[in-house]
């Protein structure tokens, strides 16, 4: 939905030309990340206003700073550790304020994942006829654990790269493939009866 | 390769990151047990793909992009820079560890200090909208009302509280406003106006330093209007000429409050005007303030709508497009604001 064309400006060369001065190179990279980043917000914290919160603070301080980002890592990693850090912040302030906590990845924790999302009463067909399909992974996305839940996410909504994931986490790689690994064994096993059986021409990556 | 090590990449293949990805095929290819799990993997991966995907508010883009362009403008050329250290984005891990305790102190603080400020600024904002009070008219009516038959206040009288006061005394005003105007007696009512103007007189020397730019100033505009003290009233007067044609302007016409803020069907009148433009300006200041100053702003429908055709009363077309077609997906803001989008087409 967001896909980006390789003829088009970088990232980096587009918050240049806002720090320039040029209020279009800044829609057009707003363009680019509103939905990717909205959609990681609110699947983050799966709460939409909480989500609606952290999206404008994040841009806020990206405009902010905009003057100031030196190109060292990618606009794309910048972005997102602005992001991920507003979640951080917001969750300690609601924590520390004694609301329940936004992450309660544990919720139901002592229920195997498959009796907590799955539905085997129902066939894909029927699931995506009722929306329920879509209800179905939404669900299992966001009962991952947080720090599974939050690389499957950077990964599957704006495609950064594993290294760039570290980056934005401040892990190393392999720990990152690692819970991207852990992440997709749990979808796995969460919505493993919805598969539908692939032919042997499907099998090549 | 062992079925284990093909195990161990099948996820990094499904990546496209695998280190030996034509060893792990040549084991898939040979053995079931691998397939089966490349193939496991893979489709989960397809179904997770299909995560419902939803649209941020266009309110909120709207905000966004204003505020980008407002960088834009305060700077010149490039956005202001707050930050010492270049834009440095890390961890919060590190980031926390770096902070030192004062610091984080001192923002507290200042959050502190901004929710307060920004409660009654609030209020006035939204008194405004529900009433139109045209503020900077009422400012100009009470000057003259004053220099005929307001007595002077003594000074030990004088105090200081602050922005708070100016608000308050604001946000009175634009509430009771309109009716006081509606009469043609707001000069002698004793009303909010006038509780203004005796509080601009206890401070004489705010008025003064107030008088810089009154015209893009809302504040500013109530106090140097009201402003009976001598030295005060002087320099008002040299620089609120035009803020008092302003307010004949908004006072002869039928509804003030949508001539000064372009909002109802006599605004085509107004928007024409040199003074409607004045009007509109310290509107669009005061609402660009909070763009600003506010992270969280997110304007109303009606304000949405008034903000649209204020920037189209000041040419700035872009701006007012924006604001426009955001408050045409609103039901109750829908047929106006189509409107002055066909009129922004036609201009």
């Amino acid at each position: 939905m967001w896909g980006l064309c390789v003829s088009e400006p970088s990232d980096e060369a587009l918050l240049q030309a806002y720090r320039e001065g040029d209020l279009q190179a800044f829609e057009a990279l707003f363009r680019r990340y509103r939905g990717p980043l909205f959609n990681f917000l609110l699947r983050r914290v799966r709460d939409r206003g909480r989500a609606e919160e952290l999206y404008q603070d994040s841009w806020s301080k990206v405009i902010e700073r905009a003057g100031a980002f030196r190109g060292d890592s990618k606009f794309s990693t910048w972005l997102y550790t602005i992001a991920r850090n507003a979640c951080i912040d917001h969750q300690r302030k609601m924590k520390h304020r004694g609301h329940a906590s936004l992450d309660d990845a544990q919720r139901g924790a002592n229920q195997p994942m498959v009796e907590r999302i799955a539905n085997p009463g129902l066939s894909p067909d029927q699931l995506a006829a009722g929306g329920a399909l879509r209800d179905r992974i939404t669900s299992a996305v966001e009962q991952l654990p947080e720090e599974q839940r939050e690389v499957f996410l950077l990964r599957q909504l704006q495609g950064l790269g594993f290294k760039e994931i570290a980056e934005v986490v401040g892990v190393p790689v392999n720990t990152v493939k690692s819970r991207m690994r852990y992440a997709l064994e749990r979808l796995q096993a969460g919505l493993g009866d919805l598969r539908e059986p692939r032919g042997e021409g499907a099998a090549e990556a | 390769m062992s079925c284990d090590e093909c195990k161990e990449q099948v996820f990094e293949l499904i990546e496209r990151e695998a280190v030996d990805p034509e060893g792990v095929r040549a084991i898939l290819d040979e053995c079931p047990d691998c397939r089966a799990e490349f193939e496991a993997l893979k489709a989960s991966l397809a179904l997770a793909a299909q995560l419902p995907l939803e649209e941020p508010p266009a309110d909120l883009d709207a905000a966004i992009l204003s505020q980008a362009s407002l960088r834009v403008e305060a700077a010149g050329s490039a956005p202001e820079v707050r930050e010492s250290k270049a834009g440095e984005v890390v961890p919060l891990r590190k980031r926390l560890l770096q902070a030192p305790p004062w610091a984080m102190a001192a923002v507290a603080l200042l959050a502190v200090g901004v929710g307060v400020w920004a409660i009654p600024r609030e209020v006035q904002l939204e008194s405004d909208l529900e009433t139109g009070a045209p503020i900077v008219a009422e400012a100009a009516r009470v000057e003259a009302a004053e220099a005929e038959e307001v007595p002077p206040v003594p000074s030990e009288e004088a105090f200081a509280e602050g922005v708070a006061m100016r608000d308050e005394a604001a946000a009175d005003d634009g509430a009771e406003a309109p009716a006081a105007v509606a009469k043609g007696r707001a000069n002698r009512s004793g009303g909010p106006a006038r509780k203004q103007a005796a509080r601009a007189k206890k401070r004489p020397e705010a008025v003064a330093q107030r008088t810089v730019k009154p015209e893009t100033d809302r504040e500013d505009l109530a106090l140097a209007g009201a402003g009976a003290a001598p030295e005060a009233k002087s320099e008002a007067k040299e620089t609120s000429v035009a803020m008092r044609s302003a307010a004949d302007v908004a006072a002869s016409a039928p509804a003030p409050s949508e001539a000064a803020f372009g909002v109802g069907e006599g605004a085509a009148e107004a928007d024409s005007s040199a003074d409607a433009r004045l009007a509109c300006r310290a509107k669009v200041e005061a609402f660009e303030n909070r763009l600003r100053d506010e992270r969280r702003f997110r304007p109303a429908p009606e304000e949405q709508l008034a903000m649209g055709r204020c920037y189209q009363t000041l040419g700035d077309e872009k701006k007012a497009r924006i604001w426009l077609e955001r408050a045409a997906e609103y039901p109750k803001t829908k047929e106006r604001a189509t409107a002055a989008l066909r009129s922004l087409s036609a201009d």
